[in-house]
């Protein structure tokens, strides 16, 4: 498994004057959890009804969820305007 | 400029852990006194602003420590004078000079003269009306614009003041009828106004401030428009103090507010306010009770009541300051307290 990745966070500009609004961009890699799956084959003896079992585990790397918060030392109420698997944006008024 | 720290929080669904990383921004500071004027020019009725115009860029450090510890009142708008030769790096320097000690508004009042010229001559002035106005200036023109662009905070602008007096070269004096001043006048002013729109210079604040009514001539011939112009006020005195004429603020402004609101209603502040000490009768006998303290007291009453109004520069100098006997800096301050407070 992996744990997510923050890969970039993006302000629209270098610095803003009071009021302005904030558009911050955050780039993401999304974690993944190892799944474990159970594959069970079975062969019957179709003349004596006999039957033979074999039980396979292989594992499976998931996409997770994951959920993306903001918060900063100035304590600026940030909105989310967007989500995808890759990206987030958020606003805040400076 | 204050900067502060993102923290971006991902956290796995499934697996409940959490990773982070940081980032930064910054926001501009600004201080009260820009807020105040921002207020007042959004037409707020309670930015009351406290402002004083000083001989000297040296003193804006030593009266913004005062107010606060003498009059209870922070200095909001500290008022500096420049020429027509003063340089963008030195507007720079005096925007400085003013907000840097604790963040006042400049106040710069901008003389199309050298200083040192006297007011009858050179004749013509050394800087026309009519070229400034036809652009022979321009290129220094867009100078200035540009260090107030770079600036970027709000500066009070107040260009050719008192210019319905008759002893500045900009005054009505150098010209052979008042409708012929009063036309190159409000040319000149559109086109420099002009010229810092041009550049990008939005934070000049265009102080329109001609000198209370002289000679029965009214104001609104010399106003540009309410498109050129921030701010009016009015300049005014009561310098009276070796006869019996004492002027009350009623008497130096009253009239002219009242002509004023006839042709606009933009935001209102005193440009330059002083008084003497006392009134004098019997000139040279014991002074009447009549004292630069009843006079402020009266000013800020008049101030407070008048529509539009949101501060005042008062003159630090000639023997006008507010501060030159404890009784008056009491009244000033106990005036200020009473109805001049910002909220």
């Amino acid at each position: 498994m992996s744990l997510p990745v923050i890969t970039s966070i993006i302000f629209d500009k270098a610095s803003y004057g009071p009021g302005d609004l904030i558009t911050a961009t955050v780039n993401y890699q999304q974690g993944t959890s190892d799944v474990t799956q159970t594959l069970t084959g079975t062969a019957t003896d179709t003349t004596t009804g006999q039957t033979g079992t074999l039980v396979v585990s292989f594992t499976v790397s998931a996409k997770d969820v994951t959920d993306i918060t903001v918060s900063d030392s100035g304590d600026h109420a940030w909105t989310k305007i967007l989500k995808d698997d890759s990206k987030a944006v958020f606003q805040a008024v400076a | 400029m204050s900067t502060y720290t993102v923290t971006v929080y991902a956290r796995d669904r499934v697996s409940g852990k959490t990773t982070s990383k940081t980032a930064s921004f910054s926001v501009e500071s600004v201080s009260q006194s820009q807020v105040l004027l921002a207020e007042a020019l959004a037409g707020s009725a309670s930015a009351h602003m406290l402002g004083m115009q000083m001989d000297s860029r040296l003193e804006v450090p030593g009266y913004a420590t005062w107010c606060d510890a003498n009059l209870g009142h922070s200095l909001n708008v500290a008022g500096l004078f420049v020429d027509w030769q003063t340089t963008p790096a030195t507007f720079t320097e005096r925007f400085h000079d003013c907000s840097d000690p604790n963040g006042a508004v400049p106040l710069i009042t901008w003389e199309p003269w050298n200083f040192g010229d006297t007011a009858a001559t050179p004749s013509p002035p050394s800087y026309e009306l009519g070229d400034i106005a036809s652009g022979a200036y321009d290129s220094y023109v867009d100078g200035i614009a540009g260090a107030f662009a770079a600036w970027g905070q709000d500066v009070i602008l107040r260009w050719g003041h008192e210019m319905n007096s008759n002893w500045y070269p900009w005054g009505w004096r150098q010209f052979p009828s008042i409708p012929a001043h009063t036309a190159a006048y409000v040319a000149a002013w559109q086109h420099i106004h002009d010229r810092f729109q041009a550049a990008g210079a939005m934070n000049a604040k265009w102080f329109w401030c001609p000198n209370t009514i002289m000679s029965g001539n009214l104001l609104g011939q010399w106003y540009p428009g309410d498109e050129y112009v921030d701010v009016v006020g009015l300049d005014g005195y009561n310098t009276q103090a070796q006869s019996n004429a004492w002027r009350t603020p009623s008497a130096v402004f009253s009239a002219s507010i009242a002509d004023i609101a006839t042709f606009t209603s933009k935001p209102f502040m005193i440009g330059e306010v002083g008084c003497a000490e006392y009134a004098y009768p019997t000139w040279p006998t014991t002074p009447s009770s009549e004292t630069k303290s009843s006079f402020m007291e009266e000013f800020i009453d008049l101030l407070a009541s008048t529509p539009d109004a949101f501060g005042f520069a008062w003159s630090e100098w000639g023997g006008k300051q507010i501060e030159t006997t404890d009784d008056s800096t009491q009244a000033m301050r106990e005036a200020l307290a009473d109805d001049w407070a910002s909220s």
